[in-house]
């Protein structure tokens, strides 16, 4: 099995091959893990069980973290996870956020919307802030945790 | 196979030394990620990739946000700013704390990975950084700054631990990263 640099040329290639396999061969496998050989060219193993698939290919002598693992969605699972539909813009969003209003959070840690576009709360203690969004019902898991930097704070090292 | 994530922009006075340099804006090498605990739970969190670093280290509220608490039992001490400050970080137990990148195309899972957590700081929080152990010793890394907006693009190397591959469109991301997680 290629190693090293041949092994990076491999899994280079998996976003193009994959992206050109054909869906429909892929609606047997739904709601299946998926093992691909790293260049996405082919299907090696499948199983529901993403634990079971890795035992199955340890056991033929394969290290499961060769292969590139894919779960198939389930007929009509089209929909995103609504945090994975707001999060995927977060970055472009935070970045594209008002300098002058971040300004007003500097040196503070704050809880941001999953897709960047607003600040729900912040605190200059991040363990109080945390307790203040759970004692408010948030799902921590849904907000972006970020301490602001100062404007023009520049680092070294 | 490859995730390219983008940098953060950091705000500059006009005037500023630093934005003498950087006439279309500054951006530093600091990605988006999420923390998966114990039992899968996660929490999105962000980095600064740093291979002058040797370890991973978050602020604690990482790790106050997985339900974890902070002080660990191992304790690392190290140095920083060129050796002029000194400081320590306590780790989990590895494994504790996995570490998830995606573009929402692909995936990289770190199942173990030493995490470590600064200790509360008295002003402000400290620096998250993906230092070498545990996250980029896995990866090749290319830095692309010509792009208007900058991005890093990690490609896994042979060695890397566990799981990767397609971003599930579709499936409940809690639901997938408990799987990952709880996968043997």
């Amino acid at each position: 099995m290629p190693q090293g640099d041949a092994y990076i040329a491999l899994v280079k290639r998996f976003r193009e091959t994959r992206d050109a396999f054909p869906e429909e061969q892929l609606a047997p496998y739904a709601g299946q893990w998926i093992a691909w050989w790293p260049d996405g060219s082919r299907i090696v193993d499948t199983d529901p069980s993403l634990g079971a698939l890795k035992q199955r290919l340890r056991d033929a002598g394969y290290s499961p973290s060769w292969f590139a693992l894919e779960l198939v969605p389930l007929p009509g699972q089209t929909e995103l996870d609504p945090f994975v539909a707001l999060h995927m813009h977060f970055a472009e969003n935070r970045n594209n956020f008002p300098l002058e209003e971040l300004a007003k959070y500097a040196g503070k840690c704050v809880a941001w919307w999953p897709d960047g576009t607003r600040i729900i709360d912040a605190d200059s203690d991040g363990q109080a802030l945390i307790q203040r969004l759970r004692d408010n019902g948030h799902d921590l898991s849904f907000l972006v945790l970020e301490r602001i930097p100062f404007l023009g704070e520049t680092y070294a090292g | 196979m490859s995730v390219r994530l983008p940098f953060r922009s950091v705000g500059l006075p006009s005037g500023s030394l630093l934005s003498q340099y950087w006439p279309g804006g500054y951006f530093r090498p600091e990605i988006d990620l999420f923390a998966v605990g114990p039992t899968g739970q996660y929490t999105p969190c962000a980095g600064e990739i740093d291979n002058g670093s040797d370890w991973v280290v978050f602020d604690s509220k990482v790790a106050l946000a997985l339900g974890l608490s902070p002080p660990f039992a191992r304790v690392v001490s190290v140095s920083g700013i060129a050796g002029s400050v000194q400081a320590q970080f306590t780790l989990p137990p590895d494994g504790a704390v996995s570490l998830f990148v995606t573009d929402y195309r692909e995936y990289y899972f770190l199942p173990a990975p030493p995490v470590g957590f600064w200790p509360p700081a008295t002003a402000g929080q400290r620096r998250s950084v993906l230092g070498v152990t545990g996250f980029l010793q896995y990866f090749q890394m290319v830095l692309h700054y010509q792009l208007r907006r900058p991005e890093v693009e990690l490609i896994h190397q042979p060695g890397f631990p566990d799981g990767y591959g397609q971003f599930p469109r579709g499936a409940v991301l809690q639901d997938f990263l408990r799987g990952l997680k709880l996968s043997p």
